[in-house]
């Protein structure tokens, strides 16, 4: 578990954005508030940042369901599955059809039943004091051995 | 005389599959000949019964009845109808394809004109079906999806002055309505129980209220709600987190569009009586409408709130932008792949979010 202030976000998203490559997908676990789209946020500024394009605005796709992103030759998708009841529904959305090209990141991953090789599963915990949050790792396939225990 | 164009327009952008025909009225306002949208049509009345869910697919199995329908309840056929107009973005883009294609389709099939629409034009420029309105004017849009301040110049002349950096303000409602278990939709679920609790009852953060111009940040109004939310030990504190919910959204939206009416008085450099426009589902919200009108009153700006069939998702707003831009041979030629994000305004400064200095 790695305990971090709100603050420092920005620094916890650069140690992961270090090691992504372009057809890695991130799931997102963790309740109404604790910090997903935050933290999806710091990562598409910072890889915006390291692509040297414009940083743009990252909002809550809960609603859209996914908004893309294109930093030079990468494509981002990041999903936001709060809305959907079924399973199904994540079949019709299309989700992964086009991974072999695109970073994907996923909030409320919960309903997803495709096994996605490589992945990096981030839970976000609350913590009592309001600014800050806790983060549990587990890697599949090459972020297996991914550790992060302090910043 | 110059005929009154009649388009038929098409919008498949997230939940909702919606086709209308539109006739302008050539005063600058619009005949609604049709207006369908897939979630007001009876089940009964259904092709295939589809029940509307969040997928591309039940757009597929919609959209033709949905069209037949609206070209039906216009008397309208396909031959009388001057050109077709899509949504192509921002939106969910396996969802926007259904529409946009079969638009494409439609038109090239039937000879006439075909454009892409934005839908924040659509929203943008609602007001105009039913009011004779004159540009430029002042525009909230908060949905479940959005919530910016444009000042709208023109047809294609949009400048952005604010937007929420995190969540939408519908969104909020919704998440707020769940987190209390006060069912769903969250807007006016959380405006009737309101009523029956205390406003003043749990103070709650108005997130970046006094500072980064009309911009909008509601993740922390949600998170504190859902902290407060696992204290609570009857129905009347459920009522009461309730009512203090909805009174802080009012004094946010109260103090930015505030703070966006002084910056529109600042670009148009004009003192005159401008409309205030407020579309999208969240201004069916009476307690926030009550509020913007007081305000409105107060700043010199004539507040309009288009009908509730024009404020949610519909199809009669891209009819009508369609209608607006051909006028104007703005064909968006470039922009004719749909998009999931496509800003009204490109130069929109980029804002930082929350845990990042504005």
């Amino acid at each position: 578990m790695l305990k971090y202030n709100l603050s420092q976000i920005d620094t916890i998203s650069k140690k992961i954005l270090s090691n992504l490559s372009s057809t890695d997908c991130i799931f997102l676990f963790g309740e109404l508030g604790s910090g997903k789209t935050t933290f999806t946020r710091s990562l598409i500024n910072g890889l915006q940042e390291k692509n040297k394009v414009n940083k743009t605005e990252v909002l809550s796709p809960t609603f859209n369901l996914l908004y893309e992103y294109e930093i030079k030759s990468l494509k981002v998708m990041h999903y936001d599955l709060y809305r959907l009841k079924a399973i199904k529904e994540v079949d019709q959305l299309g989700i992964f059809e086009n991974s072999e090209n695109a970073l994907t990141i996923v909030e409320w991953p919960e309903k997803i039943k495709k096994n996605v090789e490589n992945r990096l599963e981030i839970t976000f915990y609350y913590e009592t004091d309001e600014k800050s949050r806790k983060l549990e790792f587990q890697g599949f396939g090459k972020w297996k051995n991914f550790k992060l225990n302090a910043i | 005389m110059k005929k009154k164009l009649t388009f038929l327009g098409i919008e498949t952008s997230c939940d909702e599959t919606a086709a209308s025909v539109v006739q302008e009225n050539g005063d600058g306002t619009a005949k609604v000949l049709s207006n369908v949208v897939s979630s007001q049509i009876k089940e009964h009345e259904k092709f295939g019964g589809v029940v509307p869910e969040i997928a591309a697919r039940a757009h597929v199995e919609n959209i033709d009845f949905i069209i037949q329908q609206a070209l039906n309840k216009s008397k309208k056929k396909i031959e009388d109808i001057d050109g077709i107009a899509a949504t192509a973005g921002p939106g969910l883009i396996v969802c926007l394809n259904v529409g946009h294609n079969i638009g494409k389709s439609l038109a090239t099939f039937s000879e006439k004109p075909f454009l892409s629409i934005n839908h924040l034009e659509g929203h943008a420029l609602s007001p105009g079906i039913e009011n004779k309105i004159s540009f430029p004017y002042l525009l909230l849009l908060v949905s479940g999806g959005h919530s910016q301040y444009l000042i709208v110049k023109d047809v294609n002349n949009y400048k952005q002055i604010g937007t929420t950096i995190d969540d939408a303000v519908g969104e909020a409602f919704d998440k707020t309505a769940k987190i209390l278990g006060l069912g769903y939709p969250g807007g006016p679920q959380i405006e009737k129980f309101s009523k029956l609790g205390d406003k003043n009852s749990y103070n709650l953060p108005e997130p970046i209220i006094n500072r980064a111009g009309c911009n909008l940040s509601l993740a922390g109004l949600k998170t504190a709600v859902l902290r407060k939310s696992k204290e609570l030990s009857s129905d009347k504190e459920r009522y009461n987190l309730a009512a203090s919910f909805q009174e802080t959204i009012n004094k946010i939206l109260t103090k930015k569009t505030k703070v966006a009416m002084e910056k529109f008085r600042e670009e148009i450099s004009s003192n005159s009586l401008r409309p205030f426009v407020v579309a999208g589902g969240v201004a069916a919200n009476e307690t926030i409408r009550k509020n913007l009108k007081e305000l409105s009153k107060k700043m010199d700006f004539d507040p309009i709130f288009p009908s509730k069939e024009f404020c949610g998702d519909n199809a009669a707003m891209i009819a009508w932008a369609g209608i607006q831009r051909y006028n104007k041979k703005l064909f968006n030629i470039k922009n004719d792949n749909v998009r999931s994000r496509w800003p009204l305004d490109d130069n929109a400064p980029f804002l930082k979010g929350p845990g990042l200095k504005l």
